[in-house]
């Protein structure tokens, strides 16, 4: 049996957007975001450049950086939303991206059918797609609501149900984008099984403590390269004096 | 048995896109009284009006006139949800799409299915009319739905990715594509007869790609007879448009998603 990893050599990936206005402005360097090229049709921002990383079968890594510093787009590079444009990219296991709260269902929908769709897209076999769809009903707690559309719920509401979702969730590699707290001690569990059930997590967050209680490895990103990698504590620490650093600077 | 090994997994997953889709269609119509039933409905108050309106020749019974023309439309509606419903896909609908475990090729093949959910209850309601109107239409000639039905998979998907890549490139596109497609309605046999015509409307039979598959579909149900001619031209029309979308796939696949 293969072993799930995620192998990344020089990879470098970029967006492009089209010119519009006075593209010169886009130039300007801010204190966050990645560099902005500007091309004959396009802007390229450079949202990864020659990142080279290997995450193996049972590490569980996290991923810290300021707004912009290419966190998201090399989690979604993971997904499969993204593509690079140089360098090699390597995934084994099947990628179950968690990006935010209602990404992958359809708000116009009630509970009861995204569930149930839910389990048709994750390949739950029709003879228990109701005995799944009546579990997610019992974890969410929503009562009738569950048969209300989700745009009629609640913040709270909306991420107990996306929380109670999680079970059907059978990737090797999790991928979460900011961590969703959860809502209560029965949801919490389910957050615990699916990350102790996934052979790699991928978890890109601005909470130490989060951090600490979930990873073991920690990558600092810097406007699309990687700054540090190493234990947790090692890593937040030299981000954090970083971070006053900047702070400090940009008082003067 | 090895092939059925192969297969199965394939299978198994068109039917539970086409189970998606017939619940998310479900839902699109789930404040109405009819629900679902608006899809044919639609489709048979359309052709009937067009029917009636276009009627040309007191010679043609209405009924066959009426089948001539829903054969021809319920295809039409096909190809242009294939062209008009596919300058978004991967803009709008890739998110969700990677949520749920589908790649951005398998989107492409789901938005596909949605169709032939939509083609498949139009066409029940073809049988329905060509058994009231037109019986003696059945024949083995259905048996070359077999042909017909990869044809057109095969050519919607390639048509869909071309056309989500121009306007994803040339966003201004979206615009121009969707208004060229209601003026390709009216420049296809879709209501209008082409036997015996002249002039513009013998150079739209003619040169109009839309014309040959209007036609394959006709003679699948027998409301036309079968000419290997068309078959051939509609072949050659879908093998170059796979072979240009599939270049065009390879060529842009790494760059496509990244476009904003």
């Amino acid at each position: 049996m293969t072993k799930a990893k995620i192998e990344l050599t020089n990879v470098s990936v970029s967006y492009f957007l089209k010119k519009s206005g006075n593209s010169q402005k886009a130039l300007e360097k801010g204190s966050v975001g990645a560099q902005i090229l500007v091309g004959k049709r396009y802007l390229e921002v450079a949202a990864l450049k020659n990142v080279s990383l290997t995450i193996n079968e049972g590490e569980r890594v996290g991923l810290v950086g300021i707004n912009g510093s290419g966190k998201t787009t090399l989690l979604k590079l993971c997904a499969g939303a993204l593509s690079v444009q140089s360098g090699k990219l390597e995934i084994v296991g099947n990628v179950s991206p968690q990006f935010s709260l209602g990404s992958g269902i359809k708000s116009t929908l009630s509970g009861r059918q995204n569930a149930r769709l839910k389990c048709l897209y994750m390949g739950v076999p029709q003879s228990r797609i109701l005995d799944y769809v009546e579990e997610v009903k019992r974890l969410s707690g929503l009562g009738g609501y569950f048969e209300l559309p989700i745009q009629s719920y609640s913040a709270g509401m909306k991420s107990r149900f996306v929380m109670s979702l999680l079970p059907l969730v059978r990737g090797e590699i999790l991928i979460m984008d900011e961590w969703i707290n959860a809502t209560d001690t029965a949801v919490d569990s389910i957050q615990q099984r699916l990350i102790s059930k996934a052979k790699i997590l991928l978890l890109a967050s601005h909470s130490r403590a989060v951090l600490e209680t979930w990873v073991e490895r920690l990558i600092w990103l810097d406007r699309g390269e990687l700054r540090a990698v190493g234990p947790v504590s090692e890593v937040y620490d030299a981000y954090h004096e970083y971070m006053l650093a900047n702070k400090a600077a940009a008082k003067k | 048995m090895n092939f059925w090994r192969w297969l199965r997994p394939y299978l198994s997953l068109l039917i539970r896109f086409f189970h998606i889709s017939f619940i998310e269609a479900q839902s699109e119509h789930q404040s109405t009284k009819l629900g679902i039933l608006w899809i044919p409905l639609s489709t048979l108050i359309f052709t009937a009006l067009l029917a009636l309106v276009f009627k040309h020749s007191d010679a043609v019974p209405v009924g066959d006139f009426f089948v001539y023309v829903l054969s021809g439309y319920i295809l039409w509606l096909f190809i242009q949800d294939s062209i008009s419903g596919s300058t978004t896909v991967i803009q709008s609908r890739l998110d969700f799409a990677i949520h749920n475990n589908i790649s951005m090729l398998g989107l492409f093949l789901k938005v596909l299915v949605d169709r032939l959910f939509e083609l498949g209850i139009n066409t029940v309601l073809l049988v329905v009319a060509l058994a009231l109107f037109s019986p003696h239409s059945f024949g083995p000639n259905l048996l070359l739905a077999l042909v017909l039905l990869p044809l057109i998979s095969l050519t919607s998907i390639s048509l869909a990715y071309l056309v989500n890549l121009v306007t994803i490139m040339f966003p201004d596109m979206g615009a121009v594509i969707r208004t060229g497609v209601r003026f390709v309605f009216f420049a296809s046999p879709v209501f209008w007869v082409y036997d015996g015509v002249t002039g513009v409307r013998h150079l739209l039979a003619t040169y109009n790609p839309v014309s040959y598959y209007l036609a394959i579909n006709r003679q699948v149900f027998g409301v036309e007879p079968v000419m290997l001619r068309t078959w051939l031209t509609a072949m050659v029309i879908s093998a170059a448009l796979v072979a240009i979308s599939a270049l065009t796939f390879a060529r842009t696949k790494s760059i496509v998603t990244n476009i904003k």
